[in-house]
């Protein structure tokens, strides 16, 4: 991969919040949510920032995080590459990138594809009824 | 005068959506039958064709007296009843609601379309008026009847702050908590059992929630859903022949079942996730804001068209603003709205 390559949030079908320092992210087109751990938060944060992979990849000092995490998100529409965007070189950020010790982990939710499919209001044990759970889904 | 085919395509949308509205307009809004709805201060004038769809909407929803700040008008429309002289046609190989979505952005429009039924909904937030047409009273999606114009109410809530949202509710003397979960969950069981034990509630589904000063949920419709089971299991007399719904799942109506009167607005202090779990007692634990996220959020942008980013960022705000709390339910339904009781009376009261 190119080092002066930088990467944007794919579409507007991309959507993402921030719960202390973590991000879930929404591909509206598929329906399928991602969950980032605090590692992969910073590094979506730098690169929809506008960061550079040759800052990225100096920054982390984590070796080998960064390309699992930029298939992943290719992969599943999240990102693309972008050609027009400016290179952005943000001081705190990349002191955040420099911090991260741990592997960047961005994931599907895949549990949330079976709350799609379901009875979203009271799927629960056709015989017994509420509030008894169905047999499977016992804690 | 026949029925005449009206041409939609992504293409152009927006521009052929105004040509719509154009076309129809003059000769829909003002059908025979009238009833008029408020959802939080929004006032909705419905206009319709058909005396069921008038009985269907007062039905599932209140008019409240208090004064209101917007002012909505909505037609309903049949194909059977022969009001209607043009009639939307998808001209592009495939209809998705999310490419319409994107579509729309930044115009005043909203659409939706149930093409098994030949079912539209098309609402222009610039003049507030939106054009709700089907085939028959009878050829409505079956989640309509429920909580009929769900969409419209949604789409005007979001363009004034507001927004529904996929959640139960719980109160006690005006202060109570949203009750989030995926089906199964036990959020309908554990509304009606609180219901039951002369707690509150403004709706076990949809309810509208504004976020100013404080949270407040305010009663969007005046139906409940619960199954045979659930209500032979919490008490509750219904007439022999009361029919199913879509769902197997009986309709009831808030007011009918609720033992104090029904509160228009319910300020929340948190937000519940309610776990069936077959424990004893009712236990609270906190949970995190993206836990509480992950339980509102998602059913709700997949049910509700045409505003899916925007429900994911208003429930991204709900959730980090309230606490939460994950609920494992115990089993005696009086037990359970005694746990709700207590946390309202004590960690939530002030």
């Amino acid at each position: 991969m190119s080092d002066h390559k930088t990467f944007a949030v794919a579409s507007d079908d991309i959507v993402f919040e921030e719960f202390d320092g973590e991000y879930v992210v929404l591909n509206l087109k598929s329906g399928q949510y991602f969950g980032l751990n605090a590692e992969a938060s910073i590094l979506w944060e730098a690169i929809v920032s506008g960061v550079t992979m040759d800052v990225l990849t100096k920054s982390i000092k984590v070796s080998n995080c960064i390309e699992p995490f930029l298939k992943t998100a290719l992969d599943n529409g999240l990102l693309a590459e972008t050609e027009i965007a400016v290179p952005q070189s943000n001081e705190a950020i990349i002191e955040k990138l420099a911090a991260i010790q741990s592997t960047p982990i961005l994931s599907p939710y895949d549990d949330l594809s079976d709350l799609i499919v379901a009875d979203p209001i009271h799927d629960v044990e056709p015989e017994a009824g509420w509030p008894v759970l169905p047999a499977d889904r016992k804690v | 005068m026949p029925t005449q085919p009206f041409k939609l395509h992504l293409k152009n949308l927006p521009l052929r959506l105004t040509e719509f509205f154009h076309k129809t307009e003059p000769l829909l809004f003002d059908q025979r039958h009238r009833v008029d709805v408020q959802v939080s201060d929004i006032a909705f004038s419905v206009s319709c064709d058909d005396e069921h769809v008038k009985h269907c909407i007062r039905e599932a929803h209140c008019y409240s007296s208090a004064g209101h700040q917007h002012s909505i008008q909505l037609v309903v429309s049949s194909r059977e009843m022969g009001g209607v002289k043009a009639w939307p046609v998808w001209a592009d190989p495939w209809f998705q609601h999310r490419e319409v979505e994107a579509e729309l952005r930044n115009t005043p429009y909203r659409l939706h379309y149930f093409p098994d039924l030949d079912f539209w909904q098309i609402y222009n937030g610039e003049t507030r008026r939106g054009i709700q047409l089907m085939r028959a009273f009878k050829a409505q999606p079956p989640w309509e009847p429920g909580a009929p114009l769900r969409n419209f109410i949604h789409w005007c809530l979001l363009d004034n702050g507001a927004s529904l949202v996929h959640s139960g509710t719980i109160g006690l003397n005006g202060i109570g908590v949203l009750l989030a979960g995926e089906g199964g969950s036990g959020k309908s069981g554990t509304v009606l059992s609180a219901l039951l034990n002369r707690m509150q509630s403004v709706g076990d589904d949809y309810v509208a929630i504004q976020m100013g000063q404080n949270v407040t949920a305010h009663r969007a419709f005046n139906t409940l859903k619960q199954d045979a089971k659930g209500i032979k299991r919490l008490g509750v007399s219904l007439p022999d022949d009361k029919e199913l719904n879509w769902q197997s799942k009986y309709m009831l109506n808030l007011q009918e079942v609720s033992q104090t009167a029904v509160p228009e607005a319910i300020q929340i202090k948190a937000l519940c996730l309610p776990e069936v779990t077959g424990s004893d007692q009712t236990s609270f634990s906190p949970a995190t804001a993206r836990e509480a996220f992950l339980a509102l959020a998602p059913s709700g942008i997949f049910q509700i068209p045409c505003s899916g980013s925007e429900m994911f960022s208003f429930a991204a705000r709900l959730s980090r603003r309230l606490p939460a709390y994950r609920v494992r339910l115990g089993q005696d339904p009086s037990e359970i709205a005694d746990g709700f009781r207590r946390l309202l009376s004590n960690e939530l009261a002030h």
